[in-house]
């Protein structure tokens, strides 16, 4: 049973997504209780968000829906090996820059009183201008991010529950708009840390349940929670090994190396060339004698001849002119010469058609003893195929080179260069209250990112085994990685619960991520833009919250309607994965700005041109996105993007005048000296 | 200490790039060893995880570890007070940020030698009594090395 069918056949999937999102709103609503009317706890909740809220939404917010579906597709694509390239990498990367960047930018924020990132950049750099370029570059990678939420979610619903996307999206924004509007920062802290609970629930929960029907279809059945870990993990094993190393499996180098022995020796025994020349001479006198028969004086057959031919004739001459078409230059000048229409793109179609008959016929003849007559003429018409050259096996490969695994380092550093996640840093009580993300992220990302790999990885052992329908990609024939997880809910466990709680869980951690980013740009537009430009003191505290709240309905509003617009376009997921790459790539910048006294704005500029530049070559080289393999020397784009924009940012700060003493003594604390 | 996590975060790192490791595994294994018993290939499949995957979520077991003896061994004390100090004050004469925690009697200093060259200042209010100022190089205005309280505190 399809998804499709499955989820119309029970409507308490959408009564269950229904229910989260009044709860959402409820806990939106309480939350904006606790708001104490002022611009600071509007944009950093008064900087009095505890550990474990503080871990929740900072987690909630760097995973993405990609956490729940994109994790189970590329695992059903490449296998185990995505744990360890995304979310290990993630847990190591993440930790080491909330130690570093986090609580260095929460101390700054703090001490200097700074809500957005490009307040500390215009200070740091003391440059107006390239705070207000940061500030462009920053909304301009954030947008197609954020497109992405309400597009996914979109189109989530309606591969799910059949719902329209345009629909699902107005749902998720007004809901998202009404308690980010209500009590800001603060009331995403809540609602992120209540997302993220659900979204690593539901991983679990669907973990558990997958497992136990994945079992069920092997031979011992299902049994206690880990047997079925071990039966299912098992049946990949036999049927698609390659899904379980990040190298190259034993199984599949074994398979190589039969497939090589016995090419080695087609190639040493066979005397291809021979047969080749063989069966030139062969068919060049068959076509000689079929057109002293048919071609007339002038030794060729045109259209009106062909087609007035007998049937068994049309098929025997085809036959010969489309294997003289698969031979050498010389043979298909022959080919021309004796049919000279052969050439056109309809008739070719028409003569393999003949051909593949003729084939048929003749291989039914040649097993057919009764007719001796008509078996050697069979047997004679099938020698004239021409030989097959033995084809050399290629290699197997690992199913991630070790260059590209080492360059999955750099997806992470984007989170130091987040604007949003900057917002949720700001937001704590003390540094000591990093203390908790810090340790509890790395278990956090494994708990969340563990299940869905492995469902992804049973995934393509069902897949392989038959067992499993998954949705093509439109146009190909392709499995559709972003439709997995939802076909393995449908087909195998068909609970109305599970799929409810997965609905929750997908739209759980998208709208954890979009509350994040609305409230950051409207925070971002009232601070950067509006404030420094009317002076500090023209707005009353009061105004400037009316002034965010403004803003963030107006980013909602204007997400909203591009998102309609760009619903049906592929381009913008590809431009958002890329946009990802811009982030890792002005990282050097944040680290620089709080680590390498030496930094300048000229090396600032000079590492966001050299980003620019590069990020546009790289990114219409690889057809806009839609090339999704593409690498750069063999590695992920943004690793050397971010390598040449780190080499930039040296040379132009070391090539210019240091920073004066006293915004070194404003932004470094003694203890670093 | 920091330098200590600093390894152990490149450790980590340097760990994770986990291919040189299994030919290792698979030596130990031909040895038949006391280390026999978590000997594994790369594919093989131990209480229903595959090798490296059990290794990898090893190895995020690991980091969150490393990741406690940083903040409970090399957490950046000094940051917080800093934070709280007043940012704006002193800027304009060139001396702002140059605050140090105190050297006595809190936790978060204990770490640190204690300096007779620190002085104490009244504790008007919470923000300034976590805030001492440190006069650089010299001699003091009193005539010795020793910084001295602001004027008017």
């Amino acid at each position: 049973m399809n998804l499709l069918a499955f989820a119309a056949q029970s409507n308490l999937p959408l009564w269950m997504v229904g229910a989260y999102l009044v709860i959402l709103l409820g806990l939106g609503m309480f939350s904006s209780n606790l708001f104490r009317g002022t611009s600071k706890d509007f944009f950093v909740a008064s900087r009095s968000i505890g550990p474990f809220m503080l871990l929740m939404s900072v987690f909630g917010t760097t995973m993405t829906g990609f956490a729940l579906v994109g994790s189970t597709g590329k695992a059903f694509m490449t296998g185990v090996a995505v744990f360890g390239a995304v979310a290990v990498w993630s847990g190591i990367v993440h930790s080491s820059v909330f130690f570093m960047i986090g609580t260095r930018l929460w101390a700054i924020g703090k001490r200097l009183g700074y809500v957005t990132q490009v307040q500390f950049f215009r200070e740091r750099f003391k440059s107006h201008t390239l705070g207000t370029v940061l500030f462009v570059l920053l909304v301009l990678f954030i947008i197609p991010y954020l497109l992405i939420g309400i597009i996914s979610a979109g189109k989530f619903m309606q591969g799910t529950a059949g719902l329209d996307p345009r629909l699902t999206g107005l749902v998720i924004c007004s809901v998202v708009l009404t308690y980010v509007f209500m009590g800001g920062v603060r009331s995403a802290a809540w609602a992120n840390t209540f997302q993220t609970l659900v979204f690593m629930l539901t991983g679990i929960v669907a973990f558990a349940m997958i497992a136990k029907s994945v079992a069920a279809k092997t031979e011992e059945g299902s049994g206690t929670f880990l047997e079925n870990v071990k039966r299912s993990t098992e049946l990949v094993e036999q049927v698609k090994p390659e899904r379980l190393v990040r190298g190259v499996h034993p199984e599949k180098l074994n398979r190589y190396d039969e497939s090589k022995k016995t090419y080695m020796i087609q190639s040493v025994e066979g005397d291809y060339e021979g047969a080749y020349e063989t069966w030139k001479l062969a068919i060049s006198e068959h076509l000689t004698a079929l057109l002293e028969k048919h071609g007339g004086h002038d030794k060729s057959v045109d259209t009106v001849e062909f087609e007035a031919l007998g049937s068994l004739q049309r098929q025997e001459f085809a036959f010969v002119i489309t294997e003289l078409i698969s031979g050498g230059a010389a043979e298909k000048i022959m080919a021309k010469k004796a049919m000279p229409h052969s050439g056109g793109e309809r008739e070719r179609v028409k003569l393999a058609n003949l051909h593949q008959e003729q084939l048929a016929t003749a291989k039914i003849a040649a097993a057919d003893d009764s007719d001796i007559e008509k078996q050697f003429t069979a047997l004679v018409l099938l020698e004239l195929r021409r030989p097959e050259a033995p084809i050399e096996p290629v290699a197997p490969r690992a199913s991630m080179s070790r260059l590209l695994w080492i360059t999955y380092l750099f997806i992470p550093l984007s989170v130091g260069m987040f604007p949003h996640v900057f917002q949720h840093w700001l937001t704590a009580k003390s540094a000591k209250t990093f203390r908790l993300a810090i340790v509890a992220h790395p278990i956090c990302i494994a708990l969340v990112w563990l299940p869905c790999v492995f469902i992804g990885t049973w995934a393509a052992g069902l897949h392989a085994m038959g067992e499993l329908t998954v949705p093509v990609i439109p146009g190909t024939d392709r499995p559709n990685p972003s439709a997995v997880l939802g076909a393995v809910v449908g087909q195998l466990v068909q609970n109305s619960w599970l799929m409810g709680l997965l609905m929750i869980g997908v739209l759980a951690a998208i709208m954890s991520s979009l509350d994040s980013q609305f409230a950051c740009l409207g925070t971002m537009f009232t601070n950067d833009i509006v404030l420094p430009w009317k002076g500090k003191d023209y707005y009353s505290d009061r105004d400037t919250v009316k002034i965010a709240r403004c803003f963030v309905t107006g980013v909602v509003v204007a997400s909203y309607l591009l998102s309609l617009g760009l619903m049906k376009t592929a381009s913008v997921f590809n431009l958002g994965v890329w946009c990802f790459s811009g982030f890792t790539a002005l990282f050097p910048i944040i680290f620089a700005a709080l680590y390498w006294k030496r930094a300048t704005a000229v090396g600032a500029y000079a590492c966001i041109v050299v980003t620019g530049v590069l990020w546009i070559l790289w990114f219409r080289d690889s057809g806009y996105g839609a090339d999704k393999g593409y690498t750069v020397l063999g590695m992920l784009p943004m690793a050397p993007l971010t390598i040449v924009s780190a080499m930039a940012l040296i040379v132009g700060s070391l090539a210019t005048k240091a920073p004066e003493g006293r915004t070194i003594n404003k932004f470094f604390p003694n203890s670093t000296r | 200490m920091r330098y200590f996590i600093v390894t152990l975060a490149v450790s980590l790192c340097w760990l994770h790039q986990d291919w040189f490791i299994w030919p290792i595994l698979a030596e130990l294994n031909y040895q038949e060893n006391f280390l026999s018993w978590i000997v594994a290939e790369e594919h093989e499949v131990k209480f229903g995880i595959p090798a490296n995957v059990g290794f990898q979520l090893f190895l995020s077991i690991a980091t969150a570890f490393v990741a406690f003896i940083a903040v409970w061994k090399a957490w950046p004390k000094e940051l917080e007070r800093w934070a709280e100090a007043d940012g704006y004050r002193g800027r304009g004469r060139g001396r702002g940020g140059r605050y140090r925690p105190r050297g006595g009697g809190s936790k978060s200093s204990a770490g640190s030698k204690p300096s007779n060259r620190q002085t104490s200042r009244p504790e008007s209010n919470k923000d300034s009594s976590e805030r001492t100022r440190r006069r650089r190089g010299g001699r003091g205005r009193g005539g010795n090395s020793q910084s001295q309280p602001r004027a008017g505190e």
